[in-house]
């Protein structure tokens, strides 16, 4: 942990040397690593985003926000109910596309910092995320429940996992112009592409706005198993079976001395 | 805490700690060992429960238990005490019950019901299986503590009667295969929904309605359940990418060191105190699952993902 920090520390030295050029740019950002390896000892980590602004900015009237996005995912919504004594599955909603994983983090809490337009059309905070159901909503049979439930219920299981999250007034500033969030991956993170944007607000407009990519993936022989399972599936079952075999006769031997 | 012991599993996509999976692993393994039975109405709970995919953990636990079937199987092979001829009938039905029982587990799958349906069928196999356990040992233990003659469990019905009569030499027994081969089947579609051997129906099931003696009973479904398991693995592997062979491996590690010592108090215990124990532990799982369903959820909501392609 010390080393990352030590790391993000030489990182933030360079963003800060280099935020004259940034006058030019009003907003550079750099993210402790685009490439999150995923190996046999990963629990999840934490990335570190820094960046700065340039001088013609007033820092005192600018405002951060981060948002990051997971590859997206279809979900389905189950609703239980109770049927003789039992709670059953009763209804469902499936949602088209929603975000495998999304943080978002700002200075300042979202509502003073921008029109709800604005934050709706660049679906900033949770509140504003796009969830449509794959069937249109005229056409939804009746789910026990108003839609808006099943999206505030879909959110409330994203963020128990740990996969989405809001960060309100997390974003720091090292100096006046240099500004740092910490991203936070759980192990249970979605593989695939994710968007690290951010915004730089003032006076409720968009400023400026930086987008990087950042690819979670797994490595080593995580990833030799991974593809192999689903490249050739029945040798994968053939060997699991004749592993487990051996492992069974190898045990049985071994204790055979009574 | 999070610390070096934890592990990340790539096909279940989940961090789990190595040294509650090898705990996993020695418990159901002494279970299986003690009773004869694969242990895999354990570890799919089990696995659930410290957040493995359910879908994962069904076929992760089937290739775990051709491991721990394997190991148990030998000492029994030594002692002479499996009745292959029997064993191979009730795997060839067993088979053909675990292709039809993916089939219903599929449509439930897409019915969305799935996670019902095994539950529901953990509790009412379990329970009654559990509990018609406990009952015919208890009336065993107190009736030769009085001094009686134990009941003799019915050692002809009339299903042995069917045709296409067969000769079990090592059961001592000259019965219809029909019932065998039903037998097999019904308990190849329970591994199949419920992602367990199937040992703990089959072996009271030989015992009290096929009439084999308890003697060879525990080799017996020991043989069927190591078979049926390698196909409802290879079938989950090739079919669904579910097996796990990282959390199998694991849990392997602590099932074939527990086995070998379960096996050993098994054999001390007397049948019927060893039958007992099995109908409590059974007849625990069956109310701790009816629990689960019963009382109201933290979330009546349940998310599933599909990934976009």
């Amino acid at each position: 942990m010390s080393a990352r920090w030590l790391g993000g520390l030489v990182m933030c030295l360079i963003v800060a040397a280099a935020s004259p050029r940034a006058n030019a740019q009003a907003l550079v950002t750099d993210l402790s690593d685009y490439h999150v390896a995923i190996t046999s000892s990963f629990t999840g980590t934490q990335l570190l985003l820094f960046g700065a602004f340039g001088r013609n900015i007033d820092p005192t009237n600018t405002d951060l926000i981060v948002v990051v996005r997971g590859p997206p995912q279809k979900i389905t919504m189950r609703r239980r109910a109770r049927e003789f004594g039992v709670w059953v599955n009763a209804d469902k909603i499936e949602f088209a596309s929603a975000p495998g994983y999304y943080q978002v983090a700002s200075t300042k809490n979202l509502d003073g910092l921008a029109s709800n337009q604005l934050l709706a059309r660049n679906q900033i905070g949770l509140r504003y995320l796009k969830l449509d159901p794959v069937t249109p909503e005229v056409a939804l049979a009746p789910a026990g429940a108003p839609l808006d439930e099943y999206r505030a219920a879909l959110i409330r299981s994203k963020i128990r996992d740990g996969l989405y999250r809001e960060d309100i007034g997390s974003v720091t500033f090292v100096s006046p112009s240099l500004f740092r969030q910490t991203i936070y991956i759980p192990a249970n993170v979605p593989i695939g592409d994710y968007r690290v944007e951010v915004y730089l607000v003032s006076d409720g407009d968009i400023v400026s706005a930086q987008s990087s990519p950042l690819f979670i993936g797994k490595t080593g022989s995580e990833r030799e198993i991974s593809l192999f399972a689903h490249r050739w599936p029945l040798a994968f079952g053939l060997i699991a079976i004749v592993l487990a075999l051996i492992a069974g006769f190898a045990a049985g031997e071994i204790f055979r001395k009574e | 805490m999070r610390g070096q012991m934890d592990i990340y599993l790539p096909i279940a996509e989940v961090s789990v700690n190595l040294l509650v999976v090898l705990a996993i692993g020695g418990a159901v393994g002494f279970v299986s060992g003690m009773f004869g039975v694969g242990g895999g109405f354990l570890i799919t709970p089990l696995l659930i429960f410290i957040g493995v995919p359910p879908a994962v953990a069904v076929a992760t636990g089937a290739n775990e238990i051709v491991a721990s079937s394997m190991s148990g199987i030998m000492a029994h092979w030594r002692r002479r005490t499996v009745d292959i001829k029997m064993g191979l009938v009730l795997s060839a039905a067993g088979i053909l019950g675990s292709g039809a029982g993916v089939l219903i587990f599929r449509w439930l799958q897409s019915a969305g019901q799935i996670d019902i349906a095994i539950g529901l069928s953990y509790v009412v196999l379990l329970g009654s299986v559990g509990a018609l356990m406990l009952r015919e040992s208890i009336r065993t233990i107190l009736a030769t503590r009085s001094g009686q003659a134990p009941p003799i469990g019915q050692r002809h019905q009339w299903f042995h009667g069917l045709p296409l009569k067969m000769r079990f030499p090592r059961s001592r027994l000259y019965t219809s295969v029909l019932p065998i081969i039903g037998l097999g089947f019904c308990v190849g579609i329970l591994s199949a929904i419920m992602g367990v051997g199937g040992g703990f129906i089959l072996v009271p099931a030989l015992i009290y309605l096929i009439g084999m003696p308890t003697s060879v009973v525990v080799g017996t479904g020991l043989l069927q359940v190591l078979i049926v398991s390698a196909a409802t693995t290879i079938f989950q592997a090739w079919a669904n990418q579910t097996v796990d062979i990282m959390l199998a491996l694991l849990m392997l590690f602590g099932a074939v060191v527990g086995a070998q010592y379960g096996a050993r108090v098994g054999v001390k215990l007397p049948g019927e105190q060893l039958r007992a124990m099995m109908g409590i532990l059974v007849l625990g799982v069956a109310i701790r699952i009816a629990y689960g369903l019963v009382v109201a959820p933290e979330d009546i909501y349940s998310l599933s993902t599909g990934v976009l392609k």
